[in-house]
């Protein structure tokens, strides 16, 4: 199948998103005779255009996906262990957002560091985690002493 | 003309102590440093000195504060060029094409361009600054919604500088970004939009979020996926500008310093739609189109050296109706404007007649400032760049770190990191599918600003669309914008001709 056809689905999908979305939209256009609803027709409306125009590229076999080639000229192929190392990316960012309030900005970010690294292929956990100890520690300072942004440091234990 | 010089000249012999110049220096390195975090800009660093204006005395607090500015300024672009992490909107364009060229193994020279291109523009601006600052400051007064909505309609024309190969994709890509700009409270009439109820989405989603998810995130999430063995970014060619890199770089700067220049007299949104007028500038006139990375190219100098010199050039000239009228056409503006009222001086008409002195030391500490920074970063592009060798695992580590910081320091919230991670994985499938990302923030950061120019002068004309034609400035805008729809079609039709 054709990359175009999921993707103009899923264009149009959005676009159904933002038309249903009018409906909830009130006030009139008061002395602009512009409602707030101008804008959003006019992108749900374009978003209809392009995700029609891209599935029937999708249909008709001519939507190319990789645009943008490696400098090699190749296009870009998945690397084997593409799923599992991704899972890794996405893992430590959503560790870290669940994290940050209970474990503090230090110890999310050096979770997060351990677990992007790993995803690249990283062995070596112990540089990792304390290269970005090294890191964070300087900017939490910098952060929380300097510039008055209270950056969580250990919330649990109560600082 | 002569008063002017030598009320500058006494404003050096201010500016020039031992004391003041520590202060210039220690105001470029604390923003260059701030600067270079993501989501951190020159508004927030000034903002955070704030306090300092009850220690220090006026003069030293403006040098300072100076000096902050154009360093945050300059470590924004140094962190957009290596990380393609653009700290503010204004340097989303030079992480686009500086990154480009870092890939490429030109990081060098692209930082060069931008530390010299800022200068020449910080330095050509603050001179037009000292000239002809009340005069300008008049002519920006006659700015109204129709004529600002024609701006971002001028804008808008411009777009397909961004917008790739495929147009398609690129206006599917632009118009994702004009309905992320839609959520939130519409700012003309209060009515809350697509938020499904969510409290955080009502003040919308803040574009550096989403700069930093579909730049960094993305591009993180996609190189995992996509992994190459070699990366040309540790095959680095020389730091330095070659003979054709200058050639290419200072038309661009003085393009771009003219074209910044009269944004930061008025108070259209800061720097963002003279950088973008910017690039489409030099990406028209460039005889290398190919090499400008929506087309697919190595990254081109020119996409970097305007669009740097044209935000200078706008900042520093935002000072302008910020001394002589007291409005403040920028954040940053807005916040020095509070420093000034600390010190229990009004800008206004009458300032430069009550305190003089004091305006003609902050001129001149632009001027220091400038000169500063540059002796500051060019002998530090050669550390910059080997950030760029540090190990594939690490260096997409950092980013990340980097970005999540810069997203949770907005409001301290899981939420935006939630959202980070949504906009990343919608940059990644953008790439895998290639479709530009660009085009996303101009719609976002454009968009919500047309339509409220557009409702605001409309209002005012009571709903008679013949406004934009009636009054001669938008008038005169409306006529580029035709220029610039219709000048290329009709050259290239003749081209052929000429060549037969």
């Amino acid at each position: 199948m054709n990359a175009g056809i999921p993707v103009g689905i899923a264009v149009l999908l959005v676009s159904a998103v933002f038309a249903l979305g009018l409906g909830d939209i009130e006030g009139g256009g008061g002395y602009s005779g512009l409602s707030p609803r101008f804008l959003p027709s006019g992108v749900a409306a374009g978003l209809a255009v392009c995700g029609a125009l891209l599935l029937v590229s999708g249909l008709r076999g001519r939507f190319t996906a990789d645009e943008h080639t490696d400098s090699d000229g190749q296009a870009s192929s998945l690397s084997p262990r593409a799923g599992r190392d991704l899972l890794w990316l996405i893992g430590g960012l959503v560790l870290h957002g669940l994290l940050i309030g209970s474990i503090g900005f230090i110890a999310a970010s050096t979770l997060l560091m351990v677990c992007v690294a790993r995803g690249y292929g990283s062995r070596r956990l112990l540089r990792d985690a304390l290269i970005a100890i090294a890191i964070t520690v300087p900017i939490w300072a910098l952060f929380s002493r300097v510039l008055g942004i209270g950056l969580p440091l250990f919330p649990l234990a109560g600082v | 003309m002569f008063e002017t010089l030598s009320a500058l000249m006494g404003g050096f012999a201010a500016a020039i102590t031992p004391v003041n110049l520590a202060w210039a220096l220690a105001g470029c390195f604390i923003g260059t440093a701030i600067g270079v975090l993501p989501g951190i800009g020159p508004a927030l660093t000034v903002a955070m000195l704030l306090p300092l204006t009850a220690k220090v005395d006026p003069s030293a607090a403006l040098i300072l504060f100076a000096g902050v500015y154009y360093g945050a300024m300059f470590g924004g672009s140094t962190t957009s060029i290596l990380m393609n992490t653009p700290g503010e909107s204004a340097t989303m364009v030079t992480a686009m094409e500086g990154n480009t060229m870092a890939r490429n193994g030109r990081a060098g020279p692209a930082l060069a361009t931008a530390a010299i291109g800022s200068f020449v523009a910080g330095t050509i601006a603050t001179v037009l600054l000292t000239l002809f600052a009340p005069l300008m400051a008049n002519f920006a007064l006659q700015f109204g919604p129709a004529e600002y909505f024609m701006i971002m309609a001028l804008a808008f024309t411009t777009v397909s500088a961004v917008i790739g190969a495929s147009v398609l994709k690129g206006m599917t890509s632009l118009f994702i970004g004009l309905g992320l700009g839609l959520i939130g409270i519409d700012a003309v009439s209060g009515v809350v939009r697509y938020t499904g109820g969510i409290p955080e989405l009502f003040d919308g989603i803040d574009v550096v979020v989403v700069a930093v998810g579909l730049f960094a995130v993305g591009e993180a999430l996609y190189g995992v996926l996509y992994r190459q063995c070699e990366t040309t970014m540790n095959r680095m060619s020389s730091t330095r500008m070659n003979r054709s890199d200058w050639r290419r770089s200072i038309p661009a700067w003085l393009r771009g310093t003219f074209i910044g220049f009269p944004f930061g007299l008025i108070p259209a949104g800061g720097a963002e739609i003279p950088t973008f007028l910017s690039y489409a500038t030099e990406k028209k006139l460039s005889k290398t189109p190919q090499d400008f990375s929506p087309n697919g190219g190595p990254g081109a100098i020119e996409g970097v050296a305007g669009p740097e010199a044209a935000n200078n050039a706008t900042v520093t000239a935002a000072l302008a109706p910020l001394l002589t009228l007291g409005i403040p056409t920028s954040a940053t503006t807005a916040i020095l404007l509070a420093a000034f009222q600390n010190y229990n001086l009004q800008p206004g008409p009458a300032l430069l007649q009550t305190s003089g002195p004091l305006v003609w030391t902050l001129i001149a500490s632009l001027y220091i400032g400038n000169v500063m920074l540059l002796v500051l970063n060019l002998p530090l592009i050669g550390i910059w760049v080997r950030v760029l060798r540090i190990p594939t695992p690490l260096l997409y580590g950092g980013i990340l770190i980097f970005s999540t910081l810069g997203a949770y320091s907005l409001r301290q919230s899981w939420f935006d990191l939630l959202l980070l991670l949504l906009i990343g994985l919608m940059g990644l499938a953008m790439r895998r599918f290639g479709f530009p990302v660009a085009p996303v923030i101009v719609g976002m950061i454009l968009g919500p600003m047309a339509e409220k120019q557009l409702r605001n002068a409309l209002s005012i004309a009571q709903g008679d669309w013949s406004v934009f034609l009636t009054r001669p400035l938008s008038l005169a805008i409306l006529c580029i914008i035709v220029a610039v729809l219709v000048l290329p079609r009709v050259l290239a039709r003749r081209a052929p001709a000429l060549h037969t």
